[in-house]
C-alpha cells in the first residue's frame, strides 16, 4: 500500500525552461519499501533407468574440447565409439548428453556453449543411427566445474560433455 | 467603355508615379558611385593631413553593437596622400574643428563601449567557469549551447538548451552550471542601453575542447 | 537615403545575440559538509554515516571530514558563508531528524549553496520503522539530485547470486539487498544454479534462470507474493530472460533448433517470435531503452561479439558493433541510449567496457583480470559488476567519473549483480 504522502519530482534536461522565481527547492517524501518472500526449492533430478552393466563402461565417459570450440577431435570419437556400439546393441539405453565450459567469459555465453558441446556430441551419435530420441542434451555452462583452479589445466579439464 | 478606358490609363500612369516614387526612396536610380561606404569604425583624424570625413560617421556608431566584440585596425593613410592640403575657409574650419572633437569623443566612447562590453563578458564567462563541474568519461568535442535571459537586476530568468551535445551528462553539468551562478551582481552597473542591447540575452556555449 | 537604408539593416544588425564561451571548467568533485544532525534518538548517526557513505560512493562528492568542521551552526541563520569559504566548501547539510509516534522517524534535512549565500532546499522525508537506512539512502538521494540536477541511485536495489560451497556440493541463493549491499535478504534459496537475475521494469518481479528441474528453465517470481512461473513449457533449456522496457515482452534463448537463438515471448498472448536463425551462438539480449533495438551476443564472426537488431525495420539484419579484441558479450544500454556497456577481452583479461555509439573505439572502464556480468545503473552513471577468482566473487562498482568501490564481501562466491529500476 503506498503511502499517500509520496511526492515525485520530476526532471527534463532537453528544452528545460526554468522560471527561477523561487530558488528553494521544497518537497515532501515517504520510505516506502516493498516485502519480500523468501522461496526455497529442492531439485528433483530423474534417476536414468539403466541397466547395470551398461552403467560402469558410461560412467567414464567423457570428451573433452578446446577453448572457445565445440570441435571433436578423433581422441573424443575414439572415446564415443564404444557408447555408440553399446547403444547400437541395446536399443532401450537412453542417454543424457550435458556439456559444460570453463569458466572463463561471461556465464549465458558459456551455457550455449555447453550446449553446442553436447549437440556435437549427440550429432556423432546419430550419425551412428542411433534415434535422436534415446539422447537428452542439456548445458551447465560454467556452474559445474570438474576442477575449480584458475589455470590452463584445470581449464582443459572442465571444457567436456559429459555422458551418462 | 470610354470612362474605363480613361480609368485604365489613370491607374497606370498612378502606379508608373507610385513606382517611381517607391525606388526613387530606396535609391534605386543612384548610381553607384555616389554611394559612400558606411564605415564600422570612425576614423582616426589627422587634421592637417586627411580629408575631412563626412557626416556618414554618425549612423555608423550605432553599428558598433555587434556580435562579437571585435578590434580593427584604424584607417591608415599613406604620406603620398598628404601632399594635397585642402583649402579651408576660416569659417569653415570652425565647423569642421567641432565636427572634429565630437568625432574623437564618439571614438573613444566606442572603444569604452567595447571595453565595457568585454569586461563583463568575461565576468560572465569566469563566474560560469567557477561553478562548471565537467563530467569525465566524455566524448571528444562536445558542444552544448544554453541561451539565457537576464534581468535588469542580472538575475537569470529563463534558461533554455538551445544545442545539446549529444551527452546527457555533459548537458546537464552545462545547465547545473548556469543553474548555480544565478544572479549577476553587477549587472547594475551596466548602462541600460548596453544591457538591452548586448546583455539581455545572450548564448553561453560550453566548448571544452577548444 | 542612406540614413533610411542603414535603419533598416541596424535591427537585424542588433538581433544577433551575445556569444559566450566557455572552456573550462573544474573535474573536482562537489565539497560538503554535513553538519551533525540534531536529533535526540539514538540512530541519528547512523543515518548521518549512512548519507556519507551514499555520496562519496557516487564518486561526484568530496565531504569534510567532521573534525575539519569550522563551527557547528544550529540552523541556516547561523552560518557564517565567508568561513565555509575559507575551506572551499559548495554546500552545507543542515538535518533533524525526529521519532514520530508508531510510525517511524521523520527527517527534515536543508542544503545552503555557500556561493550563493542562500538556502537551496529543505525537504521532509517520513521514514518507515526498522528501515532506518532507507531514510538516509532519501536523503542523500535528495542531495545528490540538487546538487548534481540527476537523479540519485541510492534507494534501489541490486539482485545477486551467492553459491555457498559446502564439503559435498554448493547451494544456491538469489539475494536482493540495497545498492550499497546492505539489508541482504533472500528470494530463493535452491541446491541448483541459478543464474541471470533480471529485474521486471516496474521491479515487483524478477526472471532468472533455475537448474532445479534438471535443465535451464526460466522462472518469473513475484518479489512480494514469492509466487513463481515457469515459462514456457517444452522439453528444452531456456535461458537469458530480458523484460522489455513497457513489461509486455520477454526475450529468451531458446536451444529447441539445436544451437542458441533468440526469441521474443509475449507475455500476455504467449506468442513466440523468433529473432535470430544463424547456426552461431546467439545469446545474452538486451532492450535499448525505449525498447526499439535488441543488442545480443553473437559468435557468427568466429568470435563472441555484440550484434544490434533493430525491431522497427522491416529487414531486421543484426548489425555488428564491437570490433576491437576478440571477446565482447554480456552488453547492455545506456540509459540514455548513448551507448553500451559490455564485457571486453583484451590480451587475456576480461574488463567491463564502455563504447560511445558515436565513437569508433571501445573505453575500459575496469581494471581487474576476470571482471564480469556488468549492470548499469537507472542513472546511467555507475556500473556494477563481478570481481571472481575461484576462491571468492565480489560485487565491485565503478562510476563514469572513475571512482571505485566495491560491496561489503559476504562469504561464498557472489555473481551476476542486476541493477534495478528508480524505486523513488
Amino acid at each position: 500500500m503506498k503511502n499517500n504522502n509520496k511526492l515525485i519530482i520530476a526532471y527534463s534536461f532537453i528544452g528545460l525552461f526554468v522560471a527561477s522565481c523561487s530558488s528553494v527547492q521544497v518537497t515532501e517524501e515517504a520510505v516506502y519499501e516493498d516485502s519480500i518472500q523468501s522461496i526455497e526449492v529442492s531439485s528433483n533430478r530423474s534417476e536414468s533407468s539403466t541397466p547395470m552393466e551398461s552403467k560402469a563402461v558410461l560412467a567414464n565417459a567423457t570428451v573433452y574440447f578446446e577453448f572457445d570450440s565445440f570441435n571433436l577431435s578423433t581422441r573424443s570419437i575414439q572415446a564415443l565409439k564404444s557408447i555408440t556400439e553399446l547403444m547400437q546393441e541395446n536399443s532401450a539405453i537412453e542417454i543424457t548428453i550435458a556439456g559444460h565450459a570453463d569458466e572463463r567469459g561471461t556465464r549465458e555465453y558459456n551455457l550455449a556453449l555447453g550446449q553446442r558441446r553436447a549437440e556435437s556430441v549427440a550429432d556423432y551419435i546419430v550419425l551412428k543411427n542411433i534415434s535422436r530420441s534415446r539422447l537428452t542434451i542439456k548445458s551447465y555452462g560454467e556452474e559445474m566445474p570438474m576442477s575449480s583452479s584458475s589455470n590452463e589445466r584445470s581449464w582443459a579439464r572442465n571444457r567436456r560433455a559429459e555422458i551418462n | 467603355m470610354q470612362t474605363r478606358a480613361n480609368y485604365l490609363q489613370a491607374s497606370f500612369f498612378s502606379f508608373l508615379i507610385h513606382a517611381a516614387l517607391f525606388l526613387y526612396l530606396i535609391g534605386f536610380f543612384y548610381s553607384e558611385k555616389q554611394l559612400r561606404p558606411i564605415l564600422s569604425k570612425p576614423v582616426t583624424v589627422n587634421i592637417i593631413v586627411d580629408d575631412l570625413p563626412n557626416k556618414n560617421i554618425k549612423q555608423s556608431e550605432s553599428t558598433k553593437v555587434l556580435k562579437k566584440v571585435t578590434q580593427t585596425s584604424p584607417v591608415t593613410i599613406a604620406k603620398d596622400s598628404a601632399l594635397e592640403i585642402p583649402k579651408i575657409s576660416s569659417e569653415g574650419s570652425i565647423i569642421n574643428l567641432e565636427d572634429l572633437l565630437n568625432q574623437e569623443l564618439e571614438a573613444l566612447d566606442s572603444n569604452q563601449l567595447e571595453n565595457e562590453i568585454n569586461q563583463y563578458s568575461s565576468l560572465i564567462i569566469n563566474l560560469i567557469e567557477s561553478a562548471w563541474i565537467k563530467p569525465k568519461n566524455i566524448q571528444e568535442n562536445l558542444i552544448c549551447d544554453i541561451k539565457i535571459k537576464i534581468n535588469s537586476r542580472g538575475r537569470i530568468i529563463n534558461i533554455s538548451l538551445i544545442q545539446s551535445s549529444g551527452n546527457i551528462r555533459f548537458d546537464n553539468s552545462a545547465l547545473q552550471a548556469v543553474k548555480r551562478v544565478e544572479t549577476f551582481s553587477f549587472f547594475n552597473e551596466i548602462k541600460k542601453e548596453t544591457y538591452e542591447d548586448v546583455f539581455k540575452n545572450i548564448v553561453i556555449s560550453f566548448n571544452p575542447s577548444k | 537615403m542612406k540614413k533610411f537604408l542603414i535603419l533598416i539593416l541596424l535591427p537585424n544588425l542588433l538581433f544577433a545575440e551575445l556569444l559566450l564561451e566557455i572552456t573550462k571548467g573544474s573535474e573536482n568533485p562537489y565539497r560538503v559538509a554535513i553538519i551533525p544532525f540534531q536529533g535526540t534518538n539514538s540512530s541519528v548517526n547512523i543515518i548521518v554515516e549512512v548519507l556519507k557513505s551514499d555520496l562519496i560512493r557516487s564518486g561526484e562528492f568530496f565531504i569534510l571530514d567532521e573534525e575539519m568542521l569550522l563551527s557547528i551552526p544550529s540552523n541556516i541563520e547561523e552560518i557564517k558563508p565567508s568561513e565555509w569559504k575559507l575551506l572551499n566548501i559548495d554546500f552545507i547539510v543542515l538535518g533533524n531528524v525526529i521519532d514520530e509516534e508508531n510510525s517511524g522517524l521523520k527527517a527534515t534535512y536543508q542544503i545552503y549553496d555557500v556561493n550563493k549565500k542562500n538556502k537551496i532546499r529543505s525537504s521532509t522525508v517520513f521514514g518507515i520503522p526498522g528501515k532506518l537506512r532507507q531514510l538516509s539512502h532519501y536523503i542523500s538521494d535528495g542531495i545528490y539530485e540538487t546538487v548534481t540536477g540527476i537523479k540519485g541511485v541510492s534507494a534501489t536495489k541490486i539482485l545477486y547470486v551467492n553459491e555457498i560451497i559446502n564439503s559435498t556440493d554448493s547451494d544456491y541463493i538469489l539475494y536482493v539487498a540495497d545498492a550499497d549491499g546492505a539489508n541482504e535478504q533472500v528470494l530463493l534459496k535452491s541446491s541448483e544454479p541459478i543464474i541471470s537475475p533480471a529485474w521486471s521494469p516496474d521491479s515487483k518481479k524478477i526472471a532468472y534462470v533455475s537448474f532445479e528441474t534438471g535443465m535451464a528453465k526460466v522462472f518469473i517470481q513475484d518479489i512480494g507474493t514469492g509466487e513463481r512461473e515457469l515459462v514456457l513449457l517444452n522439453d528444452n533449456q531456456i535461458s537469458s530472460p530480458a523484460w522489455s522496457p513497457d513489461g509486455k515482452l520477454l526475450s529468451l534463448t531458446l536451444y529447441q533448433d539445436g544451437n542458441a537463438e533468440i526469441y521474443i515471448l509475449n507475455l500476455l498472448n504467449k506468442n513466440l517470435t523468433r529473432l535470430t536463425k544463424h547456426y552461431s551462438i546467439d545469446t545474452e539480449s538486451s532492450w535499448s531503452p525505449k525498447g526499439t533495438k535488441i543488442l545480443f551476443t553473437s559468435g557468427r564472426s568466429g568470435a563472441p561479439q555484440l550484434y544490434e537488431i533493430d525491431l522497427t525495420k522491416f529487414n531486421i539484419k543484426p548489425m555488428r558493433l564491437t570490433f576491437e579484441g576478440n571477446y565482447n558479450a554480456k552488453g547492455s544500454y545506456l540509459p540514455n541510449n548513448e551507448g553500451i556497456v559490455f564485457v571486453h577481452r583484451s590480451s587475456n583479461q576480461f574488463q567491463i567496457a564502455l563504447k560511445y555509439f558515436n565513437e569508433n573505439f571501445i573505453r575500459p572502464l575496469t581494471e581487474s583480470k576476470m571482471d564480469e556480468s556488468p549492470s548499469v545503473s537507472p542513472n546511467g552513471n555507475v556500473i556494477v559488476y563481478a570481481i571472481t577468482d575461484n576462491t571468492s566473487g565480489m560485487i565491485a562498482g565503478v562510476t563514469l567519473s572513475g571512482a571505485t568501490f566495491v560491496l561489503p564481501a559476504t562469504s561464498g562466491k557472489v555473481r551476476e549483480p542486476a541493477w534495478s529500476g528508480f524505486l523513488r
